[in-house]
């Protein structure tokens, strides 16, 4: 296999998540090559949880629901496995803990970082990302496979995609 | 819960002193209730009580004892004595009334209390019941979540494409895409090279926001799927960089907008005016949708005479796509019409209709089909049209930019032929401005190009010379001497040849060759070879085009017309293009004014005027285009006192009241040509009646 089809196998999952307003949850999984060309798309139904579920979980309901029941079913149900994922959401980090596949999540503050004060920031595209606390291994992972990605690229946009998919999804009663 | 009740305080006592009796110390004192020993307690207290508050009252005789109460008077006796012992409490011969405050009730009266008394032999079910020592939750929740749905969408494999090649820079590309078109080596690649190469330091972080030209979902895509499969396509401009394409140049922010638009049309009608682009944003389009993997197989019509062009384009814009132009015998050509694996075929008219009717029993199949200058099928019943509606296809799309040479109902043809309108239908015109918003996307020069340089028209008018008036005047006196005796049988057509005859003589007289219009020529022309101008000059006759080539010997003119061979026809553009001393190219409307781009020459003379502005624009816009550096300066010959001045009033007349009706944008979009009606008009046609005469001219076409 040569090294160009090598690199055209590299796969990145965009991964988000989102409250609609009366509807509940949803989220999307984007999984597209090295450019942000879509391979695959998978998004959730609106999960809406009942009062009981509101109460008991409280303000935990949202991370938990984003970052355990959504993420999780979406990574399952995927067809296309992505080598890495990539979330906007920090709650989605969460899904680490019940994946075995490198998750980054991109940096609120998007200042320039010296890697050595940083543990767990890195650089793919144009922006910053973080890893989970519990899994900082992971950022040398995601440094080496993310080589792929082209260092101008604007990794927001694909998120941009992805939320205006499940709006439209939404919209459609899908 | 029971601890806190004085029935359950009485019964714990009870069983305390039960299991120390029984010596079971240990054993957690268990609240019981046994009616039994409750009644008899009871009893005992109660009698014990009478006694305490009435001494003197002695039981009667007749009340019964209960065996139980006999173990009583021990206690009452006891509790009798304390007054009388203690003698503080004085007799006052009132039965006095002791209180025990000390004694707290510990049974509520109630109505079963007789019915206690009654003792056991009644027939009292002894029902234990037991008693929680602590309280427990009643209900019970896990958490639990149902399964989440979920709806999913894979893409298609894309075309794969050959690598780029590596070695092109931007200091290396041309920038300009006309001529010849760049080479290989010209070309530029949108992607810094290297710049996806592992270490590489990243590039300076543009604060500015990017332009993003999103592919938007058609209007028809009704599934969820297909409106998901548009918009999560990437931004077209990280797309076209993220793929490695290569282009000659940066698209413009209108073209990435059409490029976007066609991407996303079943049926689409580029309408773009001349000059903009509409080849490039074809291709690339093309490009994408096979990348995407929407299509496989496309057909591209064109005229014969811009075969050259686009095969010059496709190497320019996407020298990746192999492209296969039908050509040669019937044999050949039927082998390349089935031959699989060809993204792309290019055919001109002629040969599509012709081939067609050869393959009617199993035609071949294409996702795309792409007319250019797709006014070509404006008559909706020619058999172009016929033929072009008959190709099975997914997609239809039409390139002109000019959708409406005559009539409106010409829109008619091009909707059937994108199948949005049903077949032999005809839409009125508030139909037709409803079909355009969604299937006719048209930019103007004047809407997209604002950094174009300047186009300046100016009209000459020229007094013909001595023999061209006299030739002219004698020619129109007989025409229309000749018309006249015509009576009712005149038509169109004999005005027409009168029209054409006065025409040629206001170019040039062809007896003694003199010409007004050469003169002025030879003079602008002095001009621009002195300056290394480049000009065009557009003739509706060959005739003429040859005369002037005779003429104008001394500027080494070039000469492009539908005479020339077409294997001939790119090396006379590229030689106008490069060679220092040919800065004339002349053309005739009918070839040349289509399809070329020449937007190096600076002076585009009109040495005739065409019935129609719109072709006439055309023609200029092969100079004034994209890539244009300098001015444009359009010259227009118009000898005075002809029927020329005549034909440029009614064309102006008509421009302008096209121009309030539907905005400056949108003036080629409309009948500009001349009708019967206004051919006639440019004469005081008259019509022997009787003695005297009548006007006579064809009817207005309706409105």
């Amino acid at each position: 296999m040569s090294a160009t089809e090598k690199k055209d196998q590299f796969r990145l999952g965009f991964l988000t998540a989102m409250e609609v307003p009366e509807q509940g949850f949803v989220g999307g999984l984007l999984i597209t090559n090295r450019h942000g060309r879509p391979l695959e798309f998978q998004c959730t139904a609106p999960l809406k949880p009942n009062r009981t579920q509101e109460i008991l979980y409280g303000s935990t309901l949202g991370p938990y629901v984003m970052g355990e029941v959504i993420a999780r079913t979406l990574v399952e149900k995927v067809g296309v496995k992505p080598h890495l994922i990539l979330t906007e959401r920090v709650e989605i980090l969460e899904l680490r803990n019940h994946v075995a596949m490198p998750i980054g999540c991109l940096d609120a503050d998007q200042t320039e970082k010296v890697p050595s004060e940083t543990e767990s920031g890195f650089k793919i595209g144009r922006q910053w990302f973080r890893v989970h606390s519990g899994h900082t291994a992971d950022r040398g992972e995601l440094e080496t496979q993310t080589t792929q990605v082209p260092k101008d690229a604007d990794m927001r946009e694909p998120f941009e995609r992805v939320r205006e998919a499940l709006l439209e999804t939404v919209k459609s009663g899908k | 819960m029971s601890d806190s009740s004085p029935v359950g305080e009485k019964l714990v006592d009870q069983s305390v002193a039960a299991a120390g009796s029984s010596g079971a110390t240990e054993a957690i004192p268990r609240p019981h209730f046994d009616p039994q020993q409750f009644a008899k307690q009871f009893v005992t207290e109660q009698l014990s009580a009478a006694k305490v508050t009435n001494p003197r009252r002695a039981v009667p005789a007749s009340e019964p004892v209960s065996p139980q109460a006999e173990t009583v008077p021990d206690v009452e006796e006891e509790k009798a004595e304390t007054p009388a012992s203690t003698g503080t409490t004085p007799d006052y011969g009132v039965d006095s009334v002791e209180v025990d405050l000390t004694f707290k009730p510990q049974i509520h009266i109630a109505g079963f209390n007789s019915a206690l008394q009654r003792g056991a032999s009644n027939g009292v079910q002894v029902v234990t019941v037991p008693l929680f020592s602590k309280g427990q939750p009643t209900t019970k929740w896990t958490p639990y979540w149902g399964k989440v749905q979920t709806f999913g969408l894979t893409f298609p494999e894309g075309f794969e494409f050959l690598a780029p090649k590596p070695e092109k820079t931007a200091s290396e590309g041309s920038g300009e895409g006309s001529g010849n078109g760049p080479s290989a080596a010209d070309l530029i690649a949108l992607l810094p090279p290297g710049a996806l190469d592992a270490g590489q330091a990243p590039p300076v972080e543009p604060e500015v926001p990017e332009k993003r030209t999103k592919v938007k979902p058609p209007k028809d895509a009704v599934t969820i799927e297909d409106r998901l499969f548009y918009l999560l396509q990437p931004p077209l401009e990280t797309w076209l960089k993220g793929q490695e394409l290569i282009m000659p140049f940066e698209p413009f922010p209108y073209q990435y907008e059409g490029i976007a638009w066609l991407f996303a049309q079943q049926a689409a009608l580029l309408a773009d005016e001349m000059g903009l682009g509409k080849t490039m944003q074809t291709i690339t389009a093309m490009r994408l949708l096979l990348r995407a993997g929407q299509v496989n197989r496309i057909l591209l019509v064109c005229p014969k005479p811009l075969i050259p062009n686009w095969q010059r384009e496709f190497k320019a814009w996407a020298e990746e796509l192999p492209i296969v132009t039908i050509e040669g015998d019937a044999t050949h050509r039927k082998l390349q019409w089935t031959m699989p694996g060809v993204p792309i075929l290019l055919a001109n008219y002629e040969v599509l209709v012709r081939d067609f009717e050869m393959l009617a029993d199993d035609p071949p199949k294409f996702d795309l089909l792409i007319l250019d200058e797709a006014q070509r099928i404006k008559n909706r019943g020619s058999r172009t049209a016929v033929t072009a509606r008959g190709i099975p296809r997914k997609r239809s799309w039409a390139l002109t930019g000019t959708p409406i040479e005559n009539r409106p109902e010409e829109m008619a043809s091009l909707y059937e032929f994108m199948e949005v309108i049903p077949e032999s239908s005809c839409p009125d015109l508030r139909q037709l401005q409803k079909l355009s918003k969604s299937y006719i996307l048209r930019r103007t020069k004047d809407l997209v190009m604002k950094d174009l340089p300047p186009r300046f028209d100016r009209d000459e008018i020229l007094e013909l010379a001595p023999a061209q008036k006299m030739a002219y005047e004698m020619a129109e006196k007989d025409g229309i001497i000749r018309l006249n005796e015509m009576g009712d049988s005149i038509s169109v057509q004999h005005v027409f040849e009168l029209v054409l005859r006065l025409k040629q003589i206001t170019n040039y007289e062809p007896v003694t060759g003199e010409s007004a219009k050469l003169e002025r020529l030879e003079a602008d022309m002095e001009e621009i070879a002195a300056s290394g101008g480049k000009a065009i000059l557009f003739s509706q006759w060959t005739k003429t085009i040859s005369f002037l080539e005779e003429k104008l010997a001394r500027f080494n003119p070039l000469v492009y017309h539908g005479g020339i061979p077409p294997k001939k026809r790119e090396p006379i553009l590229a030689e106008f293009k490069e060679a220092t001393d040919r800065p004339l190219l002349m053309m005739s409307y009918a070839t040349g004014a289509v399809g070329l781009n020449l937007q190096f020459a600076g002076y585009v003379f009109l040495f005739d005027r065409w019935w129609n502005p719109a072709v006439e624009d055309q023609a200029i816009n092969r100079a004034h285009r994209i890539g244009q550096k300098t001015q444009v300066i359009v010259t227009k010959f118009i000898s005075k006192d002809t029927i020329e001045e005549r034909i440029d009033r009614v064309l102006n007349e008509k421009r302008q009241i096209f121009a309030a009706v539907l905005g400056e944008g949108d003036n080629t979009n409309v009948s500009l040509s001349l009708n019967a009606s206004e051919i006639f008009g440019l004469f005081d046609m008259k019509a022997r009646h009787g003695k005297g005469t009548r006007s006579i001219a064809p009817l207005p076409p309706p409105a």
